[in-house]
């Protein structure tokens, strides 16, 4: 996954503005109107970016997540460099690193850690289906393209890689290392919430990072969901969507796994303000390698089931897709305190997403 | 002003307390704040809780043997969900475009398929127990039921919704939530996009469902 960063994303730019999707083009206007509008909001925030993601192992300098961010000939956010002392070891293990965490994130598309509040549920009559849909997915080409490559990834490389580490590791002890890294990420949560506007869930998710870390001996047991306090999780993708930002066009990154341009964007975000790396000097040093990394194998180890339940799937692509839309969509519902609107089973056939396109005023495609 | 002045370091004890029990205040706001406002159905919640607690006692019995586990998994799947539905949604706009012949093709293949499927999935799980929580009326005869399963290979308190629809004592099943994700909606998706990337063929679907049909070799991984 090595490319320069310039040319690439320049090319990409330069094609994505160019692109027959473009708003002119009847078929997905009213599609790609909101999906612009979408992008618009994301330049507006980020500066005018085209989010790619590239390794980029540069001399003694190595980038992992390295968000080759341009636009409009500004860098309107970077990635942190460090030099280290064992540049090719810490290149491999940064990679491998990387590319489990990206795993992850797609494996998290389908099974999420943690706990949330049970969302509420609509009392409105609904007709829309459950998002995404196709027509979210305009890049869908070039999606399909690189979900194949990342299953391939994850079939030759990282679920080998998983598999021994579940075969050598206990489940006890897999699930205290779960319980560590989630309380790592607690910190981040909170900031979400408080930029959320929720006091509450900002409240309880200290007081879970306080007791968890102390009582729970830097959080190996969860002693605060013993004391009645449930863990969330709280992004600023999600933060984003709860002040209005819409998702933009779906993507599905070979690396980073299934996101839109909304919660890429959020991740980018979530990287470089994670308080706990701020405090430890982030993903150069020694244990922000090891988070890292352990980060991306357990939950890869924990999303074992959600991946091996894409073997059912007719079509798993879609499946994921689906599925990230969904809990997606959730959690800014739940940020937002909105009711989930679901399809209406007793709808004649068709009923319901004809109602939809009528709204959006567009035909029905048969795609 | 120094730190060790006695009022100042009242005010800052007071402080320190009083962030304290703002803590758990909000830790306190919070939990009350899973008891979500709104009408509820207790014949749909009890429905739930007794019939999804029996699939999963059925699945996790390891003193049957698979044939029995298999027919008995069956009938309970018929009593406990509204299959017709289901499978005519799973279909989404393709539901109306399809020819009776094919309608039952796929729905037999279909039945085997989430057979096959769920019993594998829900096999996985072990020991856990559900309890009911709480639902809302979505409307009169749709009603969402919440739940929690805990215990056995559940680490956090698992978070499952259940979509009933009926009325009176009759009450059936007709989509699973588990964490944000419903399953018929995604299954939905999933075939809409199979038959889509087929050029509106639904025979292909068909035949992709029977070949994982049980006594099929699945493809390996």
């Amino acid at each position: 996954m090595l490319a320069a960063r310039s040319p690439v994303t320049a090319a990409a730019g330069s094609w994505f503005a160019q692109s027959r999707y473009a708003s002119r083009t009847p078929r997905y206007s009213g599609t790609w109107d909101e999906h612009l509008d979408g992008v618009k909001e994301m330049m507006v925030l980020a500066g005018g970016v085209w989010p790619t993601s590239v390794f980029l192992p540069i001399g003694d300098e190595e980038r992992l997540l390295n968000w080759g961010l341009l636009g409009r000939g500004r860098q309107a956010l970077c990635c942190s460099t460090r030099r280290t002392r064992h540049p090719a070891l810490s290149a491999s293990c940064l990679a491998l690193a990387g590319a489990l965490v990206a795993s992850a994130a797609q494996a998290q598309a389908q099974a999420p850690a943690g706990t949330e509040p049970t969302p509420p549920h609509e009392i409105a009559p609904a007709t829309a289906l459950g998002e995404p849909r196709q027509d979210d997915d305009p890049l869908h080409k070039m999606n399909r393209a690189s979900f194949g490559l990342g299953m391939g990834l994850d079939r030759y490389v990282i679920g080998p890689i998983t598999h021994a580490y579940q075969g050598v590791t206990p489940s006890p002890i897999r699930r205290r290392v779960s319980a560590v890294v989630y309380n790592l990420g607690e910190p981040g949560t909170a900031i979400n919430d408080v930029a959320q506007g929720h006091a509450r869930h900002a409240g309880q998710t200290a007081s879970r990072f306080i007791i968890n870390s102390t009582v729970g001996v830097l959080g190996v047991f969860d002693v605060a969901t013993g004391l009645g306090l449930a863990g969330h999780q709280a992004d600023f993708g999600q933060t984003l969507g709860r002040y209005g930002v819409k998702p933009g066009a779906y993507l599905y990154a070979p690396v980073l796994g299934p996101m839109n341009v909304r919660d890429g964007i959020g991740r980018l975000v979530d990287v470089f303000t994670d308080p706990v790396s701020l405090l430890t000097g982030g993903i150069g040093t020694s244990f922000g390698s090891a988070r890292l990394g352990v980060t991306g194998l357990d939950t890869r180890s924990s999303a074992d089931g959600a991946i091996r339940a894409l073997d059912d799937a007719t079509d798993p692509y879609a499946t994921v897709r689906s599925a990230y839309g969904q809990n997606r969509a959730s959690m800014v519902r739940s940020a937002k305190g909105q009711a989930e609107t679901l399809p209406d089973f007793d709808a004649a056939p068709g009923e319901a997403e004809a109602s939809v396109a009528r709204a959006k005023h567009r035909p029905l495609q048969p795609n | 002003m120094p730190l060790h002045h006695p009022t100042r370091r009242s005010a800052q004890l007071a402080l320190v307390a009083a962030a304290g029990l703002a803590v758990s205040g909000y830790a306190q706001s919070a939990m009350a704040q899973d008891a979500q406002g709104g009408p509820r159905e207790p014949q749909a919640e009890q429905f739930v809780q007794v019939n999804a607690q029996k699939v999963i006692s059925v699945l996790a019995d390891r003193s049957m043997s698979v044939a029995q586990k298999d027919a008995t998994f069956h009938r309970t799947v018929d009593a406990v969900a509204d299959v017709p539905k289901i499978t005519n949604f799973v279909l989404g706009k393709y539901a109306r475009t399809i020819n009776p012949q094919q309608r039952q093709q796929f729905a037999t293949a279909f039945r085997a398929y989430a057979e096959r499927v769920y019993q594998t999935r829900l096999g996985d799980y072990h020991g856990e127990t559900l309890k009911v929580t709480g639902s809302v009326v979505r409307k009169p005869g749709d009603v969402i039921v919440n739940s929690v399963v805990t215990g056995g290979q559940v680490d956090q308190p698992l978070p499952v919704a259940w979509r009933v629809m009926g009325a009176g004592g009759s009450w059936k099943i007709v989509d699973v939530q588990v964490k944000s994700v419903w399953l018929a909606i995604t299954q939905q998706q999933d075939f809409v996009s199979t038959i889509d990337n087929a050029g509106g063929d639904i025979g292909v679907l068909i035949a992709r469902l029977q070949q994982d049909n049980p006594g099929s070799p699945s493809t390996p991984r």
